[in-house]
């Protein structure tokens, strides 16, 4: 199949590694090469045939018989001369594969799988003597950066587009068009009569094209993101491909008239030509000029599923539901490989950026990797059990897929698992790596698109895939502006209420206050009277007690002079008011006390009255502060309300506009 | 329809009262055999489960002729208790939703879309694929939902789902529109999708179906397009049932006497009969519908015939209008009565003696006569070597083998030994090949499920084989019965004995039969009957008591209907050994009364064949009337067959009075009396013998064909048999004049004197012929080619 020229003449990187490989100078190989015979067969037998044999067939693999082994399994061959990396059977016995071999047991021992390797390398030779198979070219898995081209200049991004959708379904369905733009934070969404245009990395709606041809069922933008392309119709009815320009997001052109909906479909990269297929089993090649058909693929024997042009739009490869893979001249559409080794039909294929490698995914729960030049297989491995739904390439040279597991895979370019990003609610469909490469959108059966980081894992969002319509939307956010606006003037009724009460509790504070302080007043007044009393009663007690002393002196001087009968009455008087004023001094003396003693309490008092104040004078600040924040933030709401729904008047109006003008 | 209006979940059986005012119907006929007689309430009970149960009616009146009406229009049905019950009119169904959800979508059966011609085809259709008759929902809804993600449903606009889209016929669908837009089944599928096409998890936790019930039972319809509604009832195990008649897939055996539409309306057609079938999941009920001529004069022989047999074939004939042919005349008589029971032509003095005998039973005595003849057991030594097969085979079954199982069944026929020990020894059968000759029958067949096949054909008149690999279509044969069936020679073992061309057959007690489609063991079931306790040993023995026993349907209408086959041409199920649903018999009383009078006999085969024998049925003439020219099917005229292979070559041996020689036979045996299934000649095989390597009775070809007229014509059978016996020569030595050997060979080879005008033109050919001899040889050649000699007539 490899022919030394193909297309226009590209010579390419597969072919100067023939001539190398077959250039080599035969003594090169000093030691001499294990056999199957002697030296591999044992070993098969210890570890392998009790499944892969005649018998058994394991994986309709038998193992016992040199014939055999070439013959290959189920999945195609398992041996390439001289290329370890590119034999199916050295990637599951080496566990760099899956499923890896023997199952559920431990990797065969190194000093076998030594062996093994080297007899892969040494031409698979099958008995001493016998002659080494020819030997292939090595496939080279890694990637040159350099041979990846990615567009110039500013991002392709559409202008305002309308956001009126065509039409709003019961509830998501199944997205089975799904693409990202290689050069702009764009993603469009396949969906009924029209696709949508989002950010995927705001999972915003940037804008709808309407598509009016039906069910679109795929999308692909051109390799420097200035076309899109649309494809699908109405089941069992009609076919239809559109061309869209993103930058002004009009119309270019329709093309295809097929009798079902178009199921597979893609723009060469000189955007001359588009292949499109469905179920009539057939790959129609049109110029993108004039819609005419240039050629025809009829070799598929099942409805068409996936079609693919090289990034050099020399090559096409295309995948049915039978498991028929083909790589195709664009120009003429002759034949140029024929990819053996799916068992279930083909989901997607996805070209590598140097377009050197194609990925396959199948049915078969694989994806497979392609060497473009030689037709051969490069390598496969099991992705998602019950089948691989897509499969795509990042610009690193690593690939993202998904499948009926439900999961969203992220693969090295040899096929190692980099990372399970995570499952989804159903079956995976479809999947898309976002420009920066940092994002990978995922469509699952349900119709819910779930973007999830490439750099941490971690689910980013869901985009919106069944939007509501503009009116839907209006109504919404009206309803969300009554809401906001009742909030906030419930907010305002509310702060009122909270402010008047706590001013309140202020004044009634004050009054508390100055009641405590007159209070105190009263109290120092009569502590002050109590003390001019007891002073009184001290100098009435003074006088009382001088009056006595006087008559204790006048008996012993004035005894013969004063008749004896007065002097001792008058004695007796003396003392009686003595002792009477110094109980008067004693009550004085205690209601003094009692006095101070309330005195104390008013002071008291008037203290815990003036704190009391404080207290509520710092309670009405703080409630006025925090409830004129909370209103400020109704009123935010209020406002933020009144913007969506501006917004989405605007829109609207803009989508009529847009109407108009159409 | 009655439906409940009543919020309790109490069941309420209920008596319907249905009257008619016939004066208020478009009366067609202007006779007064439009009086209806009777009047029936179909179904019978009616059983509303909850609140929201519907169940419709239909209302069937008979006049006294016989003819049926639908009358579910004009009849005012009630109810005893209108407070929980109330009857509307039958429109009022389009609005009603029901209950048992789950069951859905019984569509695809509905719509036809898994009918093995369309998507249940083992590869789908134009890239869709459903199990056939949906034994594997749950793999059809992985297929309908999510096989193609976007493709046949549309979540957001359920409508627009290519599955409904294709099914109504909105876009193109190589099967056509297969129901209405507006259709219930269209509006179930697409609430189905609009509720998220979600499955339905609790399937396998639903009562399971036990039965399916179609009303009316029978029809008799008169003229074109009358009509008759039917009414399906599907019954489950948890006591409930449910109005299926419009989920059933309705059809008819000739849709051009009676077609059935879609929602189970019958219009009647052509004249004819046809079995009116409908299929609900895996259970097929079938009723017989009768279409008359109007106005159609019957001239039915009073007492056309002298037994029960003739009382059950005229039953069924006068509802057919159809008058059966005369009695045949005495020789036709003895000729046919010699062929079917001993396989011979009856000699000259034998037909004279006959002819002669004026006692009104001699042709009972004749009957009596040949059913005591060993060549009686020979015949049907043949017929039953077919059923069980024997031959040799190979390096499994000797020719020793072959010969002992031969006698063995020789001397059970010879004793007339009940028919139900004889298969019962064979079922049970185990030991030496040699030792217990039965046992060879489970060596000639070593595949345990093709064994099974074999037993249900050969004895319960079973082919099973569908269900091997699906529910079968056309009967209600389930994977399950199939497996379960086969259960019971599960535990069959075969082993070397001494001598090496013998082989031991037994049970080993031991190993189980595994559902290919659950992986589980499956325990031995009879088929359509109960899970026999068995313990390892018995499995054999078990079936065997079942297969004979009085609780089994099918085993003595299996016998009786291949004897009447045999004797008719025609069995009353047809083939004879294909029972099934779709397949009834075309006279299910005789059927079951012979069956029935079999058992009682004890039985006893030889009073079986006099029963039939003796009717009239049996000899009536093969000449048929105005009225039954048509009939094939329901015994009104004989039926012209020809002469099986080694009846034949016995007869062209007995007027040629030359003999046969056959490997291990001695000279002059006859081929009836060939033991090994094997042993054949050209002759034999070009008229269609019986290899014996398979079971059913098709194997056994009657049909005319080129070869063999040629074989006849050209071979040397005839002429070399003509030369070798020399009749005519010995004839010509004896002196007998021209018209006497004319007469001779007619008599002989056709039973009768020949006509005025053969003997005229056949003396005239031989009328100055120089080599007399050689002329009338030519005679006898043309005689044996003709087909009075081929055929029993």
């Amino acid at each position: 199949m490899p022919s030394s020229e193909r297309g226009g003449g590209f010579v390419r990187g597969g072919l100067l590694l023939v001539a190398l490989a077959t250039g080599l100078p035969a003594g090169l190989a000093a030691e001499k090469p294990p056999t199957y015979e002697q030296q591999v067969l044992p070993i098969f037998r210890e570890k392998c045939c009790g499944c892969h044999n005649p018998g058994k067939r394991a994986g309709g693999l038998d193992l016992t018989s040199y014939q055999q082994l070439q013959a290959g399994g189920n999945s195609g061959e398992v041996v390439a001369a001289g290329d370890p990396d590119g034999s199916y059977l050295w990637q599951v016995a080496s566990h760099e594969s899956e499923p890896v071999m023997p199952p559920n047991a431990d990797r065969i021992p190194d000093d076998m799988l030594a062996a093994i390797k080297a007899w892969i390398v040494g031409g698979l030779v099958e008995r001493d003597g016998a002659k080494p198979v020819a030997t292939g070219p090595v496939t080279k898995l890694a990637l040159d950066p350099g041979a990846i081209v990615t567009p110039e200049g500013e991002p392709v991004m559409p202008p305002r587009l309308s956001l009126k959708v065509v039409t709003h379904g019961l509830r998501p369905t199944t997205v089975t068009g799904l693409d990202a733009s290689p050069h702009g934070d764009l993603l469009a969404v396949g969906g009924r009569q029209q696709v949508l245009l989002v950010s995927p990395t705001t999972r915003q709606l940037l804008g709808v094209l309407p598509f009016p041809e039906g069910n679109c069922k795929t999308l692909r933008f051109s390799r420097n993101a200035r076309l899109l392309l649309t494809a699908g119709g109405i089941a069992a009815k009609r076919g239809r491909v559109v061309l869209w320009d993103v930058a002004s997001g009009t119309r270019l052109a329709a093309l295809g008239d097929e009798y079902d909906e178009v199921l597979a479909a893609d723009l060469s990269a000189d955007q001359r030509l588009v292949a499109l297929g469905g179920a009539a089993k057939v790959v129609r090649l049109v110029t993108t000029e004039d819609g005419q058909e240039e050629s025809t693929i009829t070799k598929h024997t099942d409805w068409i599923t996936s079609v693919a042009f090289s990034p050099d739009s020399v090559l096409l490869a295309t995948g049915d539901r039978a498991g028929n893979l083909f790589l195709w001249e664009s120009f003429g559409a002759r034949e140029w490989a024929v990819l053996k080794g799916h068992t279930g039909g083909i989901t997607a294929v996805s070209w590598r950026g140097d377009g050197l490698v194609v990925a396959s995914a199948a049915e078969d729960g694989t994806i497979h990797l392609w060497d473009a030049d030689q037709g051969t297989k490069i390598r496969s491995w099991a992705a998602h059990a019950g089948g691989t739904s897509d499969v795509r390439w990042l610009r690193d040279g690593s690939l993202v897929s998904t499948g009926r597991d439900c999961r969203v895979k992220h693969w090295g370019g040899d096929g190692k698992l980099k990372r399970d990003l995570g499952a989804m609610a159903d079956i995976g469909v479809r999947v898309a790596v976002n420009d920066s490469q940092t994002s990978v959108s995922a469509s699952d059966w349900t119709g819910t698109i779930t973007v999830w980081s490439l750099t941490d894992a971690s689910q980013q969002g869901v985009i919106e895939a069944n939007p509501p319509s503009l009116e839907t939307r209006i109504a919404e956010a009206e309803r969300q502006l009554a809401t906001a606006r009742q909030a906030c003037d419930a907010q305002r009724a509310k702060e009122r209420e909270r402010r008047a009460a706590a001013e309140k509790q202020v004044s009634r504070s004050q009054v508390a206050q100055a009641a405590a302080e007159t209070a105190l007043a009263k109290a120092e007044a009569q502590r002050e009277q109590a003390r001019q009393q007891v002073a009184a009663a001290k100098q009435q007690l003074a006088k009382a007690k001088q009056a006595v002393s006087n008559v204790r002196a006048g008996e012993g001087n004035d005894a013969a002079e004063e008749p004896a009968e007065t002097q001792p009455a008058a004695g007796e008087q003396a003392v009686a008011a003595e002792q009477h004023h110094a109980e008067a001094v004693t009550q004085a003396k205690a209601q003094l006390s009692k006095a101070t003693e309330a005195t104390k309490r008013a002071a008291q008092a008037v203290q815990e009255a003036a704190a009391e104040l404080a207290k509520a004078t710092a309670a009405r600040d703080s409630i006025i502060k925090a409830e004129m924040q909370v209103s400020a933030d109704a009123e935010a709401g209020r406002t933020a309300a009144e913007q969506v729904l501006t917004r989405w008047q605007d829109e609207r109006a803009f989508a009529e506009q847009a109407a108009a003008q159409r | 329809m009655v439906r409940h209006d009543h919020r309790s979940r109490r069941l309420w059986h209920l008596v319907l009262v249905a009257g008619l005012c016939l004066a208020g119907r478009g009366v067609r006929a202007d006779t007064a055999s439009e009086a209806v007689v009777a009047l029936r309430v179909f179904p019978p009970a009616v059983q509303l489960d909850s609140a929201r149960d519907i169940q419709r009616i239909v209302v069937q009146g008979e006049r006294a002729d016989g003819v049926t009406l639908d009358l579910s229009a004009e009849a005012t049905v009630s109810v005893g208790d209108a407070a929980l019950l109330h009857v509307e009119p039958a429109d009022a169904a389009a609005s009603w939703s029901r209950t048992q959800p789950a069951q859905e979508p019984h569509w695809s059966a509905r719509g036809g879309c898994n009918m093995g011609s369309c998507h249940g085809a083992a590869r789908g259709k134009d890239g869709f694929r459903l199990s056939l008759f949906g034994i594997d929902p749950a793999g059809d809804y992985q297929r309908i939902t999510r096989e193609m993600p976007g493709r046949r449903i549309d979540l957001g606009d359920p409508a627009a789902s290519l599955l409904v889209q294709k099914a109504i016929g909105a876009v193109p669908h190589t099967g056509g529109k297969r129901f209405a837009a507006e259709s219930d089944l269209a509006c179930r599928l697409i609430d189905w999708v609009a509720a998220g096409a979600e499955d339905d998890p609790d399937l396998a936790k639903l009562p399971a179906l036990t039965g399916l019930d179609l009303y009316p039972p029978q029809s008799l319809l008169e003229g074109e397009a009358a009509t008759q509604q039917l009414v399906a009832v599907a019954r489950f195990a948890d006591g409930t049932d449910r109005d299926v008649t419009d989920l059933v897939w309705y059809s008819s055996t000739n849709a051009s006497s009676a077609a059935v539409s879609a929602d189970g309306q019958v219009t009647s057609g052509r004249r004819g009969e046809a079995f009116l079938m409908a299929r609900y999941d895996t259970i097929t009920e079938g009723v017989p519908t009768v279409v008359i001529p109007v106005g159609i004069d019957l001239q039915f022989p009073q007492a056309s015939g002298n037994t029960w047999v003739d009382d059950l074939v005229d039953a069924k004939l006068r509802s057919l209008r159809i008058t059966p042919s005369v009695i045949c005349d005495d020789e036709t008589f003895l000729r046919r009565v010699f062929l079917d029971c001993v396989g011979l032509l009856p000699t000259t003095e034998q037909r004279q003696a006959f002819l002669e005998d004026t006692s009104p039973d001699k042709r009972t005595r004749v009957i009596d006569e040949l059913l005591a003849r060993k060549e009686f057991v020979d015949l049907w030594v043949m017929k039953w070597a077919e059923i069980l097969q024997i031959r040799s085979d190979g390096n499994f079954v000797s020719p020793k083998g072959a010969v002992l199982y031969h006698q063995w069944l020789d001397r059970r026929i010879a004793a007339n030994q009940p028919i139900d020990q004889m298969v019962r020894d064979l079922v049970v059968a185990s030991g030496g090949t040699f030792e217990n000759p039965p046992t060879n029958y489970f060596q000639l067949e070593r595949d345990t499920l093709k064994l099974t096949e074999n037993i249900a054909q050969a004895f319960l008149g079973m082919r099973i084989q569908c269900a091997q690999c699906h529910n079968h279509p056309f009967d209600r044969w389930t994977m399950d019965d199939y497996y379960g069936f086969a259960s019971f020679f599960s535990q069959i073992r075969r082993k070397r004995a001494e001598d090496p061309r013998e082989t031991i057959v037994y049970d080993s007690g031991g190993g189980a039969m595994k559902h290919p489609v659950s992986g589980q063991d499956v325990p031995p079931k009879f088929l359509g009957g109960d899970v026999p306790q068995v313990s390892v040993q018995d499995r054999r023995e078990a079936l065997a008591n079942w297969m004979v026993g009085p609780d089994n349907p099918f085993f003595a209408r299996r016998i009786v209907n291949l004897v009447w086959a045999h004797f008719l041409g025609r069995g009353i199920v047809d083939e004879p050994d294909d029972f099934r649903v779709s397949n009834p018999p075309v006279n299910g009383p005789l059927l079951d009364e012979l069956a029935a009078r079999f058992v009682a006999s004890g039985w006893d085969f030889r009073s079986l064949v006099k029963e039939i024998v003796q009717s009239h049925t049996y000899q009536r003439s093969s000449e048929p009337n105005a009225s039954n020219r048509l009939d094939t099917t329901n015994f009104s005229h004989a039926a012209i067959r020809r002469i099986r292979a080694e009846v034949l070559l016995d007869t062209l041996a007995q007027v040629t009075d030359t003999t046969n020689k056959f490997p291990g036979l001695p000279d002059g045996a006859r081929a009836v009396q060939v033991a090994d299934g094997r042993t054949t000649n050209y002759f034999l095989t070009t008229f269609g013998r019986a290899t014996r390597e398979d079971v059913c009775s098709c194997a056994i070809s009657m049909d005319p064909s080129l070869s063999q007229a040629l074989h006849l014509l050209n071979g040397e059978v005839a002429n070399e048999r003509i030369r070798r016996g020399n009749l005519v020569g010995r004839w010509i030595k004896e002196g007998l004049a021209d018209s006497q050997i004319i007469d001779r060979l007619i008599l002989r080879c056709y039973g009768r004197k020949p006509l005025e005008r053969e003997r005229i033109e056949l003396l005239a050919s031989v009328q100055g012929q120089p080599n007399r001899q050689l002329q009338f040889e030519d005679i006898f050649w043309a005689l044996l080619n003709a087909p009075e000699f081929i055929f029993n007539h």
